[in-house]
């Protein structure tokens, strides 16, 4: 019997306008993303080559070890063919030197704001915008249309049990919107195969994780819909209905969780922090001003009473003593300063941690959140990325500065100019190195952030048991509203 | 006739249950996305205060005119209230370095990912993807609805004129769905005076502009759907047109086009641009050692008279350094800019074919936050780097255009006036240059309008009514 109801929902499927419909439409998007995406991929990757062959060259013909600074590039990954992510957002490069704190800036969207206009085209978009209201199209009417219609009192005019004929509405709708589905995700995954986009085997495993989770967003819209319809009277009603949650849980929850999160949880922004931190420093450096003040009068009067020679010669005596106590207290205002530096980041970092678990919290109430989540986590572009990045550059400053400071008394001097005027040799000025080139090919070279496989799949173990709850949950639903539903 | 027909429709509106229940989800959601609006304006401001505080902080530290690295900010768009459109992903903040290149960061997207994930809830959402919905959901069986279920013949068995029907039917439509869009517009403007955001005269002007736009746009999606209502015999056909039509003309015609059209023009690589550049400054540098090597004072005896000597020499020699960079960057910049500009129209023309997109236009224009945002804050700040520049070399009498040389004495320098410093001032268009730059979006929309309006008009007057 269930088989029978089955090839009577495809057959009803197959022949409807709909299903073509899908097909086509599906068909044209998915490829058109796929396409879309490759294009950004290839620009950003090859912008991503050039920038290395430039800091190549601009290491081949440093001179001194001091003015090279070493210009690290965000890498694309080919997954955001896929998810996209924050990918464009996020600044690219950064320079990394001693001199300054490693911060990733020049954003794609903020260098080339033509594109961040109407924003991106990919599989994670037509999944849940399109694919999405596709779900509730084919089931909106499944139930209170087959009653308006008169063909539910037909069906059930036989002994067929309500629970196989809710399975087979279930089977048959989910196969009449994959199926037409998996043809152009095949093509599309062929197509990024003859692009010569290098993916790993991991690689493969975290797309087809993707698109087994789209699919699964899919079935929630299937079973939505299925509830709606077995819960109202009327087509009309349960498209409206269902239209409403649509734009609820695609378009508004997820923006207005992160909204909600961000006005609970207040953070200071960069500057804030910057300017705290330096008030600090301004502070503890009159302390110090004034400590040392005091520390000098004190000096003093250790000489009070002595002759000129002997203050001279107590001061000579002292004079590696005292430079010792004058280090040490710079060195502890300096300690205090980077201590409270650390604690403002510190408290900060929770404090955004804090905000974006919370919006996290919110926004998954609505399952295409958390597809956006499962999506931009394996593809590797969620939030979190500019903080990877930034603790690898933070450990990568540490690294390439302890080199260039070897470099630097291995090549004998700093690499800028010196000024001498002396009596006998009167204006000296010295170019150091003068045009000899430093050999920098052994430096360290910046190790981007990657997480394997099993991270990734371990990390979206939660959000994907959380779809499959949802699945469960709206399937008992379905199955409970048509159970008690009045033909 | 006409009257009697456009009363019946509008009340045929507001009796049903449907329709009330969903303009007012509708006004709650634009007054939500208002008070989203408000709250995301005063964050930019707080932010933009921050920075400005901060950098004062650094201004106040600084002993030599010549170390000063001057930091210009772009405060948030007023309008931003209504219209977020790309002041989250333009950067901020500008160095204005004494080497040639001026870069935007700090873009409130890059500094806060979270809010990057599913981006803003604005006006300029509701206004471009849940109205044309709004409309279209309430269009699509007009016409067709009504000859499914007799009301179409029935009417027509009196002396009912065709073109008395179809104007009253787009009228009494119209009319019902611009009402909650115009309720919530009023119930905004009620409520700016009391949101502490200092709106000027111009502002409000643009406002209105803003959402008669807006209501223009509504129209092209109401008769659109009366088109497809009049044309499709079925109503659940002519359901999924409008769905797809809807899908294609907001999601994907606007995205599609850019992204195509964009990538075809091949704009140079402005990180190359940049290392060309900076080999050219090291190549003139290297050049100029020998001169600098066999410099002689002419009063050896006086070190303070050679330093000065030395680095007057050293100035002249980077200002003619200077000169040359600028000559090939000049050249460089105007190819990029010239092909970047190609680019953008070409990606913005083709995106146009969707109303969507020249409605988006209009509101990223005339609140100033599309992507003019970026470009002026650049230009601006590349003018007050002259500025800047000039303001230096009169108070050290050298341009800070290169190698800065700074002698330090035992002598306790005095405290720097860092009110002298020219302060930058992020200057918006008149509200007559950017009527002037919406010229061709707006013609583009009142086409739009009158063509999905003769399309309802003779869709109807052709078609079968039985």
């Amino acid at each position: 019997m269930l088989r029978t109801l089955i090839i009577k929902e495809i057959n009803a499927l197959l022949l409807s306008p709909k299903f073509s419909l899908t097909l086509a439409v599906c068909s044209m998007l998915l490829l058109l993303s796929v396409y879309t995406g490759i294009v950004e991929y290839k620009q950003t990757m090859s912008q991503y080559e050039a920038a290395q062959q430039i800091e190549a060259l601009n290491f081949q013909e440093a001179k001194s070890a001091n003015s090279a600074s070493a210009l690290v590039h965000r890498k694309p990954n080919p997954l955001q063919i896929l998810f996209s992510g924050i990918h464009f957002d996020l600044g690219r490069i950064t320079s990394v030197s001693k001199w300054s704190d490693p911060n990733l800036i020049r954003s794609m969207y903020s260098e080339t704001p033509v594109f961040a206009l109407f924003r991106m085209l990919d599989f994670g978009f037509i999944f849940q915008v399109i694919l999405t209201l596709f779900a509730l199209l084919f089931t909106y009417d499944s139930i209170s249309g087959e009653r308006e219609s008169g063909t539910l009192r037909l069906v059930f005019s036989n002994s067929v049990p309500r629970s196989t004929y809710l399975a087979a509405k279930i089977i048959g709708n989910g196969i009449g919107l994959i199926a037409p589905l998996l043809i152009p995700i095949l093509l599309s995954l062929l197509i990024i195969q003859f692009n010569s986009i290098s993916l790993s085997e991991g690689d493969w495993i975290t797309i087809l994780l993707t698109i087994s989770s789209g699919i699964l967003l899919l079935f929630v819209f299937l079973l939505l819909g299925l509830s709606v319809s077995a819960m109202s009277q009327q087509s009309s009603t349960s498209f409206l209905i269902l239209l409403s949650i649509w734009i609820l849980t695609v378009l508004l929850i997820p923006k207005a969780g992160v909204l909600v999160a961000d006005t609970i949880i207040k953070t200071p922004s960069d500057y804030e922090l910057a300017s705290m931190k330096g008030f600090y420093a301004e502070e503890k450096m009159r302390e110090h001003s004034k400590e040392l003040v005091s520390v000098f009068d004190k000096r003093n009067a250790e000489t009070e009473g002595m002759t000129k020679e002997q203050a001279k010669a107590y001061r000579d005596e002292k004079e590696w003593e005292w430079m010792e106590e004058d280090d040490k207290r710079r060195q502890e205002m300096q300690n205090d300063i980077n201590a409270y530096g650390d604690k403002l980041y510190e408290e900060f970092q929770n404090k955004k941690i804090q905000k974006e678990q919370l919006a996290y919290r919110f926004a998954k109430i609505s399952p295409v959140a958390i597809f956006q989540f499962i999506g931009n986590n394996l593809a590797q572009t969620d939030v979190a990325l500019k903080n990877r990045y930034q603790t690898k550059l933070n450990e990568y400053k540490a690294t390439y500065t302890s080199y260039v400071d070897e470099k630097q008394k291995a090549s004998g001097n700093s690499g800028g100019l010196s000024i001498t005027i002396d009596d006998e040799e009167g204006f000296k000025i010295d170019f150091g190195r003068g045009d000899a080139r430093i050999d920098f090919s052994d430096r360290p070279l910046f190790d981007h952030p990657a997480k394997t496989s099993s991270e990734l799949i371990h990390e979206t173990l939660s959000d994907l048991l959380s779809l499959v709850g949802f699945c469960v949950v709206l399937f008992g639903v379905s199955f409970f509203a048509f159970l008690n539903y009045k033909m | 006739m006409f009257k009697q027909l456009l009363i019946k429709e509008i009340r045929l509106f507001f009796q049903s249950k449907q329709f009330v229940w969903v303009s007012l989800i509708l006004l709650l959601l634009m007054l939500m996305s208002f008070s989203a609006g408000v709250q995301n304006y005063k964050n930019a401001q707080a932010q933009y205060e921050s920075g400005i505080q901060q950098h004062k902080q650094k201004l106040e530290q600084a002993n030599y005119w010549m170390s000063i690295e001057q930091e210009v900010f772009l405060p948030p768009q007023t309008l931003s209230v209504f219209i977020n459109g790309l002041s989250n992903d333009a950067g901020r903040k500008i160095a204005v370095t004494r080497t040639n290149e001026l870069f935007a960061q700090d873009s409130r997207y890059s500094d806060n990912p979270i809010l990057a994930i599913f981006r803003t809830l604005d006006l300029e959402f509701m206004l471009t993807v849940l109205l044309p919905l709004f409309a279209l959901v309430f269009t699509y069986s007009a016409i067709n609805g009504e000859r499914e279920n007799g009301t179409l013949s029935l009417l027509f068995s009196n002396s009912v004129s065709r073109s008395t029907f179809i104007l009253s039917k787009v009228s009494g439509t119209s009319i019902a769905l611009i009402t909650p869009v115009l309720i919530a517009f009023l119930l905004c403007l009620l409520l700016l005076p009391f949101i502490g955001i200092p709106f000027q005269q111009a502002d409000y002007i643009r406002i209105v502009l803003l959402f008669v736009a807006g209501i223009g746009h509504l129209l092209i999606y109401t008769f659109i759907g009366l088109g497809v209502s009049a044309v499709v015999r079925s109503s659940s056909s002519s359901f999924m047109i409008v769905l797809v039509i809807w899908i294609l003309s907001v999601f994907i015609l606007p995205r599609a086009s850019v992204l195509i059209a964009g990538r075809s023009v091949e704009v140079p690589n402005r990180d190359a641009i940049i290392a060309q550049k900076n080999r050219y400054r090291m190549q003139l540098f290297d050049e100029d050692r020998p001169k600098l090597s066999q410099f002689k004072p002419t009063n050896s005896k006086d070190a303070q008279a050679t330093m000065a000597e030395f680095q007057k020499m050293m100035s002249t020699m980077s200002e003619e350094r200077a000169k040359k960079v600028n000559e090939l960057a000049s050249k460089l910049d105007e190819e990029y800019q010239n092909k970047r500009i190609y680019r953008d129209n070409l990606a913005l023309s083709f995106s146009q074919i969707s109303p969507t997109a020249v409605f988006q236009l209009i509101l990223n224009k005339t609140s100033q936050t599309g992507i003019n945002l970026s470009e002026s804050f650049y230009e601006q700040a590349k003018d007050y780097k002259t500025t800047f520049e000039n303001f230096i070399q009169e108070k050290t009498g050298t341009k800070a255009t290169g190698m800065i040389m700074i002698f330090e004495t035992d002598e306790e320098r005095p405290k720097l006036d860092i009110s002298e410093i020219p302060e930058f001032t992020f200057k918006m268009p008149s509200i007559s240059e950017t009527v002037k730059n919406l010229q061709h979006q707006i013609i583009l929309l009142l086409m739009y309008i009158a063509t999905s309006f003769f399309w309802a008009f003779y869709g109807f007057i052709q078609s079968d009514i039985k």
